[in-house]
């Protein structure tokens, strides 16, 4: 039976699609199975992050409609051949999806994997509420941005009426410059405050917005990647490691590359 | 040099700032939350101390506070009459 992990967060544009994609690349490199569910109806993305929008033939609600079955609908990963991506439906559906219809289709598919990674659109509404019903774990995406901390804050009391194993937090967009000169939350306060576990921290890396171009998994000798890596790495061995994106920043040569950055 | 200090004391003072409104936002929100769950709360409280006690909902008074580190805080106060004797309830306890 494949473990379900949600990504959630409330708020949008904080990356819950790229490191859902992320995770999934690191999981399958470590030799998991892993399907990606994209559950942001209308407004899905991972296709793109994943560099497959062009194989997509079956989406999700073709499945539900009986169009086609489950197996026809995966998209298999050119690269690694045990990640496998469902696809959610680009356009505008306008009859209710009820998540049971959804669980249905994974409990077809759960013999076949180690993990389903399910990207949930942002906000608390239906589109949440039916992609936290289909999950045994979450992880809740915040950035260091006082109304990304509010709004995470939030969901983590939402999923209290959830039947959830676990729930983590996992911080992205960190800079290690601006969290050492005191121009960014640091991420202590901010798991102080939310008094929650953290999964894991990944730095605002350019190589990730080079990933969003281009499509595919970032660059494997990458910060942001070796950030992933800790976190796929707490999620099934239970390794707990999380990434110092403050560590680049330290000491003399740190300082120069704080000012340099700053004043590029 | 005493520019350098007014740049620390600056980036000191953003980051206090920046701590503050968080703190003051996460607060805010924890603290708008018990209005409504004060009466089900009270309102099972109430169910299970009578069997114990005479008391009425006048009697109890219950309010949830947000503390400065963000722990709720609840106050519970019941004014009883008279409690139940032993033996006329099941007694039943975990230890």
């Amino acid at each position: 039976m494949a473990r379900r992990i949600v990504l959630t967060s409330g708020k949008g544009g904080v990356g819950k699609t790229t490191i859902c994609a992320n995770l999934g690349y690191c999981m399958a490199r470590m030799g998991l199975n892993v399907l990606m569910l994209d559950l942001d109806m209308g407004l899905n993305n991972l296709d793109v992050v994943m560099g497959m929008e062009n194989k997509v033939v079956y989406d999700i609600i073709d499945v539900i409609e009986g169009k086609c079955r489950a197996k026809q609908a995966l998209i298999q990963d050119f690269f690694l051949p045990k990640l496998y991506l469902l696809p959610s439906i680009h356009c505008f559906y306008n009859k209710k999806i009820e998540w049971e219809s959804i669980n249905k289709i994974l409990e077809e598919l759960d013999f076949m994997f180690d993990y389903i990674l399910i990207d949930c659109p942002a906000g608390i509404e239906a589109g949440f509420v039916r992609a936290v019903s289909l999950a045994q774990e979450a992880i809740i995406v915040s950035t260091p941005h006082i109304s990304s901390v509010r709004d995470s804050d939030k969901v983590f009391s939402i999923l209290n009426n959830y039947d959830l194993n676990s729930k983590y937090l996992v911080v992205n967009r960190a800079r290690g410059d601006l969290i050492l000169s005191g121009d960014m939350i640091s991420i202590d306060t901010i798991v102080d405050y939310m008094k929650t576990e953290l999964l894991g921290v990944i730095p605002d890396d350019d190589v990730i917005s080079c990933q969003l171009m281009a499509g595919g998994s970032v660059y494997s000798e990458s910060e942001a990647y070796q950030a992933f890596e800790m976190i796929a790495n707490s999620i099934h061995f239970g390794v707990k490691k999380i990434y110092d994106c403050t560590k680049r920043y330290r000491g003399f040569v740190g300082s120069i590359r704080r000012t340099l950055k700053r004043k590029i | 040099m005493g520019k350098m200090e007014e740049g620390d004391n600056m980036k000191n003072s953003m980051q206090l700032v920046c701590n503050n409104r968080l703190k003051s936002v996460l607060v805010q929100d924890k603290q708008s939350n018990p209005v409504k769950i004060v009466n089900v709360l009270k309102s099972e409280i109430l169910y299970t101390l009578k069997n114990y006690m005479e008391i009425t909902a006048s009697d109890l008074f219950l309010n949830i506070t947000v503390d400065e580190y963000g722990y709720y805080v609840l106050d519970i106060e019941a004014r009883v009459r008279r409690l139940k004797t032993v033996g006329s309830f099941n007694e039943k306890y975990d230890e």
